[in-house]
């Protein structure tokens, strides 16, 4: 029931608006991961960047594709956590640490186990519109515990002017999607990962020559 | 007799357009001619032009609904890719929207046949309404701000709609080619204008 939902709510509404309303622009698609496990890094300034990822794989690679989220915000109460559970089909994180021995990113690890494709924001939470923010430590961990899990880095711009934090209105614009080549976690040590992941995210900024938002 | 030939041959010439969108074969000839990288992208910008060819003759045919929501949804495109290029101000927001909200406005006056209205509505909006609102919201960058989203609406929404008034009031003196027929030599005359220049531009690039 929850899997029929799922597609019916991307195939239905999720992907048309994407499509249809918004506008897409993808660079690079083929550098997409056809199957699991692989992580989507990718910059984060709206929920619907979120939308915009899951919308670019094939409708049939859906099941496999789940978006990491923040578990004090999603499963916040019973309704959003069905929704984000059952619809979104989110792998959910805690924030904050409950004890020393808990790893939070342990639903991660079950994930990409069980050859799912997860889409992580290294940055953490949405940043302010069209800004990069400081990419935090949870993907290098992941990158070096997984080294032969592709780490997929994408650009997106547009997304904090479609829908920035703290807003109820959307407004469509078309959105920039931009693809590098993926990047894995065996040669380097963590800082080094996330040297490499944040140049390489830069470069694929710069490729558009997108203009800040002021 | 030959009005309904033209529709005959347009039915069919949009179904036939609609195979290629729907069915894997286009994927089978590029494959032949395309490095493997290339194909997904390819594949999916041929689906995207032939579905919106094959909609666009079909709309030819079934006059009004169709043509409106074609058009609502062209004047829509046109402009949101006009805000995109464009610069906008953050505070502008509420004012984008509400533009997109001028669509179905100008769309019903356009249907009830108000042509004078239809005319004047949008520039009477971006002249008079638009500056008052730009103003109260937000004065830094103001007079630039305002100009880039005048030229940007009226080179779009109030242009397109013009098209589509004149799409659907055929002339009296010429039943047959007015109407559809415009749109036709419009379109072959912007398709073959991109052509030429992308094909100057390049050849000028590489010598």
């Amino acid at each position: 029931m929850g899997k029929i939902l799922r597609f019916l709510f991307f195939a239905g509404f999720i992907r048309p608006f994407v499509v249809l309303i918004l506008g897409l622009r993808v660079r690079n698609r083929e550098r997409l991961p056809v199957k699991g496990p692989a992580i989507i890094a990718a910059n984060h300034n709206s929920h619907m960047d979120t939308m915009v990822l899951m919308s670019l794989f094939p409708l049939k690679q859906l099941p496999i594709v789940h978006p990491v989220a923040a578990a004090d915000y999603w499963l916040a109460n019973r309704w959003i956590t069905w929704f984000a559970n059952n619809i979104i089909g989110i792998v959910p994180i805690e924030r904050k640490r409950k004890s020393r021995d808990d790893d939070p990113l342990q639903p991660c690890y079950d994930a990409l186990e069980n050859d799912q494709i997860i889409i992580f924001f290294p940055e953490g939470s949405r940043g302010k519109p069209e800004q990069l923010s400081e990419v935090k430590s949870g993907i290098a961990k992941l990158a070096g515990l997984y080294p032969d899990v592709p780490v997929v880095p994408i650009f997106l711009h547009g997304m904090g002017k479609v829908w920035p934090r703290g807003d109820f209105m959307i407004v469509p614009f078309t959105v920039d999607v931009v693809i590098g080549r993926s990047l894995k976690g065996s040669t380097c040590s963590s800082k080094e990962f996330l040297r490499r992941y944040k140049t390489r995210i830069e470069k694929l900024a710069a490729q558009g020559n997108f203009t800040s938002w002021v | 007799m030959g009005i309904l030939l033209v529709e005959v041959s347009f039915v069919i010439l949009g179904s036939l357009l609609m195979i290629p969108a729907l069915s894997p074969a286009p994927i089978q000839v590029l494959t032949r001619w395309y490095p493997p990288r290339q194909i997904t992208a390819l594949h999916l910008g041929l689906r995207t032009r032939y579905f919106i060819t094959g909609l666009f003759v079909l709309s030819l045919l079934f006059d009004t609904p169709m043509v409106y929501g074609l058009l609502g949804f062209a004047i829509f495109w046109s402009i949101k890719e006009q805000f995109t290029t464009m610069p906008t101000r953050q505070s502008d927001r509420r004012t984008l929207f509400l533009i997109y909200l001028l669509i179905p406005i100008q769309l019903f006056l356009i249907a009830n046949g108000w042509e004078v209205a239809s005319v004047f509505f949008l520039p009477v909006f971006v002249l008079i309404i638009l500056p008052l609102l730009m103003w109260s919201v937000e004065r830094t960058n103001f007079y630039d701000a305002l100009m880039l989203m005048q030229w940007g609406i009226l080179a779009t929404a109030w242009v397109m709609s013009v098209v589509v008034t004149l799409w659907l009031e055929p002339l009296k003196s010429n039943p047959i080619v007015a109407g559809g027929g415009l749109m036709i030599y419009l379109l072959a005359l912007a398709q073959i204008n991109m052509l030429i220049r992308r094909n100057v531009t390049l050849r000028k690039m590489t010598s």
